[in-house]
Parts: structure tokens; C-alpha cells; sequence
């Protein structure tokens, strides 16, 4: 197997990317920042926002983090100037971090068109020191990769989760980092779960998370087992929650994270991506690409995505390697998918097989090789407001973020 | 195609990929298994018997319990299991 490559920054960490940022601080300031980042899109830079103008702690705690993400070499700040993003604060913390960073405001700079030349110019600047940014060795145990299923179908939980499963339990042997989440599907599981933890202790608070889960759902009028679910061969809420459980794999369970706590060593971590106290902001996170984001702002440096019904996204600053679970859907989606389980339905291939292939292609690419979404230039992005209790461990952020 | 997949070495029941009807059999590790009625696809199948009140294994893991004796080769769903979870 190849060595292990990465970017080394100031505080230890390695990146996979030297993606440089451009990161707007209200959606006011989107078509500015866009028009920047559309000139120089295939020069590894992507587009991260915040649309919102009121003031959210979690909105910007999640973008000082994601600033300073390890595949992040820089960043761009792009503000309309009145907004209440802790803007000064972000650009704080990516100078803090040892990486280039620009605040552009544009009611200061005069406008949109200056402020999309003045854009261009820094970062045309910018993108020629990165790219001389050299690459060093990184350990497999230095990797943190993140798991998370969208556009499940029937075949999901039979093929592509319990084969990412296995592939955990690989990365977890050489004392890498992996992190799973979605404790709205993991009701029923939670006995389960709480037997995997390393110490009783975390197996309640294993057992109380999935609960605030369920109700938080159940205040959203959403419903954990369905009748469809019935008619689809589902039989018991536990069964349905398996399948997108697998996903974690065999191996302890070494501790909960909130979006933006880093893991404080490797390990097999559940994100609980469900905002704290009574449900405030509505939906916890209103697609996959939020959730995507949180693993990141937990420091993963990819994303492994199960898919049956065929998602194409990709994300900005974490790669994506698309597990397709339903041979159909391979076959009319294969420029999307990296890997193929269906097999495993043909009876071409055993989970072990497919664990095998995504195991290798974490590897490939944590080196440096695009995944499909990358080749096909997907960086989604989505952050909303949310509220969470501190849970802050990093220090660096460790107020109360209410 | 394969006719069905088993998840884990410990379950008790299998998943069926395709429309298997009654009567139909199936090969298995152990011996060739006669469906006691038809499994629509991504249904389950008892491979072993399955005693009324007993778990049964999906993922090797437990997924509810039977409230009836099952046989192998019969369909396991709503009808004869049901949630541990209250």
C-alpha cells in the first residue's frame, strides 16, 4: 500500500487538501464570493458560507473550525460589512492558525465589482504559495474518516453500510479515527450501542443522546418507523435502525462528539448532531450536506456516503467517496459512484470484498487522487442555525456556545 | 443474481433478493432449505427454527422477538415477531 502523504499545519495535524477558502459571512455577500471562487474552481478552491445575518454561536464557532480545517490552507472572508458574523473572530483564529487569510468587506472596498477584482487578485496571490506547499509522510492512525448514508434504499442497509462497516474496522486497527452519526436512526440500537461503549458510563450517555434524538424528531412530527418500512420487508424500528447502524462497524465506541469537537485521540466516535434543549431552529440538519460539514468540523478528513437511490453530491473541504449499495443504481449512475456493493447482490463480490475496495480507496484518496464528486467539481456546503450546550474540549473555543 | 444474502454467521434469518415463492428451495450451508411460503424481495426467511419468545438474529444482532414458533423456511415478519424496543 501507498504511504500515506499530507499538508502539515501549525498545530500538528495533517490535510489531505490545500484547498484555499473562500468563506462568505452572510448569503448578502454570496454572489461576490461566488463570482471569486468561479474564476479559480479548478484550482482547489471552494465555496463555504454562512447565510444567515443574526448572530448564531454555533454558526460561528463552525466556521472558525472549518477555516481552520487541516485540508485548508487558506482563507478568503467574504462580508457585506453589517452582518453579525463573528467575522474578526474567524479571521483571529485562521491567522492564529499559521494560514494566509483576507477579510474583504465589500461596502468598505466600494462595491461589487471592486470587491470581486480586489477577490481575484489576492487570491490568484495566494494560490501560487500553496501550490508550492510540499506534502509530508502521515500515519493511516493520523486519518479521521466520517460515515453517513443519503438516498437509502432497500439495498443500503444489506450492502454499502455493513461493507463501510467493515472498512471502519479496518481503519479502526490501525488506530485511525472514525466517526458515525444520525442519532435520529439509531432508535432502537441504543442498547446495542451502549454494550460497545469503553466504559459504562458512556453507554448512558450513549442511551441519552439517541433518546434526545427521539424526541427532538418526535417534536418535528417525524415518525421512526413508517408502514412503508413495513411493506418494504422492515419489521421492528430496532431492524430498520441496524442498517443504517452497521455503518460503525464492530469496534468500541470510544466516545460522543458535538459538531466541532475534535476527537481526543483515534477511536470510533458517534456524532450527535442534535441541537441541545427544546427544538429551536426547526429540522436539526436539513440534508446530507450539513451533516457532511459537522463530520468535518470534527476534524474527518473524508466522508465515506452510502447511497441505494443514486445521491451525486461531493463537498467542499471533505472529499466524498460514494458507496453505491444497489447494482441498478451503479449501473445508470457510474460516473458518480466510486464503488460498486451492489456486487455483493450479484454474488460478484462478498462484504469483505467491498470493505477491501473502500478501504483502498480511503487510502487513494487521503493521497491525493480526486474521488468522482471532486472530478466532477461538487463542493456542496450547508450550515444553518443550531444551538448546542458547551461540550467544547479543544480549549479553543471553550465557552459556552448557547 | 443471488436469491438471498445472510448478514451475519449468527442470524437466524436471511434476507431474501429476489421474489422467492413457496415450496421453492434454496441452498444453504447446511441443508438445502424448502420455503414454507413465498418471500417477497428484501424479506426475511427463518433458516433455523425458531422458538416462540426467542430472539431473532439479523446482523448478528437482536431485531425482536418471535411471538410464535417459527419454522425454517417460513417468512418472518409482522405476523410472528415483533420489537423489543417499547
Amino acid at each position: 500500500m501507498k504511504t500515506l502523504t499530507g499538508y502539515l499545519r501549525d498545530d500538528g495535524r495533517k490535510g489531505i487538501r490545500n484547498y484555499l477558502l473562500i468563506a462568505y459571512t452572510v448569503e448578502c455577500a454570496h454572489h461576490v464570493a461566488r463570482e471569486i471562487a468561479w474564476s479559480a474552481r479548478h484550482q482547489g478552491v471552494q465555496l463555504i458560507g454562512f447565510g444567515g445575518c443574526a448572530p448564531n454561536a454555533y454558526a460561528d464557532r463552525m466556521m472558525k473550525i472549518l477555516c481552520t480545517h487541516p485540508n485548508v490552507g487558506g482563507v478568503l472572508l467574504v462580508s457585506l460589512g453589517c452582518e453579525n458574523m463573528d467575522k474578526a473572530g474567524i479571521a483571529d483564529a485562521v491567522r492564529a492558525s499559521g494560514r494566509p487569510v483576507y477579510t474583504l468587506e465589500i461596502q468598505e472596498q466600494g462595491g461589487t465589482e471592486s470587491s470581486i477584482r480586489q477577490g481575484r487578485r489576492w487570491i490568484k496571490e495566494i494560490l501560487v504559495s500553496l501550490k508550492q506547499a510540499k506534502r509530508v509522510p502521515m500515519a493511516v492512525h493520523e486519518l479521521a474518516v466520517g460515515t453517513i448514508c443519503g438516498g437509502s434504499d432497500a439495498t443500503s442497509g444489506i450492502t454499502a453500510n455493513p461493507a463501510m462497516g467493515r472498512a471502519f474496522d479496518m481503519l479502526l486497527a490501525q488506530q485511525g479515527t472514525a466517526i458515525f452519526e444520525e442519532t435520529g436512526e439509531l432508535v432502537g440500537c441504543e442498547q446495542l450501542m451502549a454494550q460497545r461503549a469503553v466504559t459504562p458510563a458512556l453507554g448512558k450517555e450513549l442511551i441519552a443522546v439517541v433518546e434526545k434524538a427521539k424526541h427532538y424528531y418526535t417534536a418535528m412530527g417525524y415518525a421512526s418507523f413508517s408502514a412503508g418500512n413495513a411493506d418494504g420487508g422492515l419489521t421492528t424500528i430496532e431492524e430498520k435502525s441496524l442498517g443504517a447502524y452497521c455503518k460503525s462497524g464492530n469496534m468500541s465506541i470510544s466516545g460522543i462528539l458535538k459538531p466541532g469537537d475534535r476527537p481526543p485521540k483515534g477511536g470510533l466516535y458517534l456524532l450527535d448532531i442534535v441541537p441541545d434543549g427544546p427544538p429551536k431552529f426547526g429540522w436539526p440538519n436539513i440534508n446530507d450536506n450539513a451533516e457532511i460539514a459537522e463530520l468535518g468540523a470534527c476534524g474527518c478528513h473524508l466522508v465515506l456516503f452510502s447511497t441505494g437511490r443514486g445521491s451525486v453530491v461531493g463537498a467542499a473541504i471533505t472529499p466524498v467517496i460514494k458507496v453505491c449499495a444497489n447494482p441498478e443504481t451503479f449501473s445508470r449512475m457510474r460516473g458518480d459512484m466510486d464503488i460498486d456493493a451492489g456486487q455483493i447482490l450479484l454474488g460478484e463480490a462478498t462484504i469483505n470484498d467491498i470493505a477491501e475496495q473502500i478501504y483502498t480507496k480511503m487510502l487513494e484518496t487521503a493521497v491525493g487522487e480526486a474521488t468522482l464528486s471532486e472530478q466532477l467539481g461538487h463542493q456542496e456546503f450547508v450550515l444553518t442555525y443550531k444551538q448546542f450546550y458547551s461540550s467544547a474540549k479543544d480549549g479553543m473555543f471553550g465557552k459556552c456556545i448557547k | 443474481m443471488r436469491q438471498y444474502i445472510r448478514l451475519h454467521d449468527d442470524d437466524n434469518v436471511v434476507v431474501a433478493l429476489d421474489n422467492l415463492q413457496q415450496h421453492h428451495i434454496i441452498e444453504t450451508d447446511a441443508e438445502p432449505l424448502q420455503l414454507l411460503d413465498d418471500v417477497p424481495p428484501y424479506f426475511k426467511v427463518a433458516i433455523r427454527d425458531i422458538a416462540s419468545g426467542a430472539p431473532v438474529i439479523k446482523y448478528g444482532m437482536c431485531i425482536g422477538t418471535s411471538t410464535e414458533t417459527i419454522a425454517r423456511g417460513q417468512l418472518v415478519h409482522v405476523h410472528n415477531m415483533c420489537s423489543n424496543y417499547l
